[in-house]
């Protein structure tokens, strides 16, 4: 998978918000991987490590959430964990292809200080 | 400190233009195709043998993605159907950035069928929408049974998977069988038909089936 792509599109992210929201100096990424996606997590890091000393995001922590795959079934109205080969319902036993879980490639969240912050008390906002 | 939540899919750059793409080949009334498959699997000799029944049914279109040459584009070419040669120059996969570009070069307006034969791949391709309707991956018998459990993202995203070279299979260890089997096991949606370029087995099939499902896109969006 394109691990190297992938950074560069998210640092391109990261900068576009960092600009919006005043950020100056990004302190930690937190990135949501489905499994399904096949992107190497070892091979996002050295991307990541590669890329980011020359952007705002340089000597930031990354964070990686590994996303399980889920499925939804439409039956029984809930969620329940697959793999590729295996999606069946443990509850009916029927089968169900609505995959809700595993195929994200995210940018979940971004934190950073402030242009001109004199104090660290934490704010939030929501995009 | 600030902390912003986002949830912004990292490829939405390529999402958004993969969306209007698929709107614009909605309001032309244009099905997309996007052909996937090893490199050697068969995707530009498939697409040689059927295009002159494909032709039959309405106007159609190709993109050819490749690394380098237009070697590709040049068969298609000899069919009489207007062709654009993409080359990524060492790029993978298509994007939907260059079939946006691409279509500048053809008469997208007078379309009912668009195939975009993507660079030979089992592996980048699949995370990369091209606002496609359907998704026909080309398996030759040569490949071996393993590949749909080696490559199952891109099996698992597929709607028609089309096996081909069967006219090899007395001289090659390939269970068809198998291959269905673990194929619907990924994804229980597929439809799968068994080709061979070779002898015309299943071509006839295989026309059929993109034609209608060219005219089911010309219905749906009259």
């Amino acid at each position: 998978m394109h691990e190297l792509s992938i950074v560069s599109q998210m640092l391109a992210i990261v900068e576009e918000n960092c600009r919006e929201h005043a950020i100056r100096q990004v302190k930690r990424l937190v990135m949501a991987i489905g499994e399904f996606t096949c992107v190497e997590k070892e091979a996002l890091r050295f991307a990541f490590d590669s890329l980011s000393p020359d952007s705002i995001a340089a000597g930031a922590e990354l964070v990686i959430r590994s996303v399980a795959p889920k499925a939804f079934c439409e039956g029984c109205q809930q969620e329940f964990s697959i793999t590729f080969t295996e999606k069946n319902c443990p509850t009916c036993g029927i089968r169900s292809q609505k995959i809700v879980a595993g195929e994200e490639l995210h940018l979940e969240s971004i934190e950073g200080e402030e242009e001109n912050e004199t104090d660290s008390s934490e704010k939030e906002c929501t995009e | 400190m600030k902390q912003i939540l986002l949830k912004k899919n990292v490829l939405n750059n390529n999402n958004e233009i993969a969306e209007k793409l698929n709107n614009s080949f909605n309001e032309q009334g244009t099905l997309a195709i996007n052909l996937l498959g090893s490199p050697g699997a068969g995707k530009t000799s498939v697409l040689e043998k059927i295009i002159a029944g494909l032709k039959e049914s309405g106007s159609l279109a190709v993109i050819e993605g490749d690394l380098y040459t237009a070697k590709d584009a040049e068969r298609i070419e000899a069919q009489q159907v207007p062709v654009v040669q993409v080359n990524t120059g060492g790029g993978c996969h298509l994007d939907a950035k260059m079939i946006d570009n691409a279509l500048e070069h053809l008469d997208r307006e007078a379309l009912d069928l668009l195939v975009v034969e993507n660079v030979g791949n089992l592996v980048c391709p699949a995370s990369y929408n091209l606002g496609e309707h359907l998704r026909v991956t080309i398996l030759s018998v040569t490949e071996g049974n393993d590949k749909p459990m080696k490559y199952p993202a891109m099996f698992q995203k597929s709607d028609l998977i089309v096996i081909n070279k069967i006219d090899l299979l007395p001289y090659i260890d390939f269970s068809v069988e198998e291959a269905r089997k673990d194929l619907l096991s990924l994804n229980d949606k597929l439809d799968v038909i068994e080709v061979s370029c070779t002898t015309g087995e299943g071509l006839d099939h295989l026309t059929q089936y993109l034609t209608n499902a060219m005219k089911k896109q010309g219905e749906l969006c009259a």
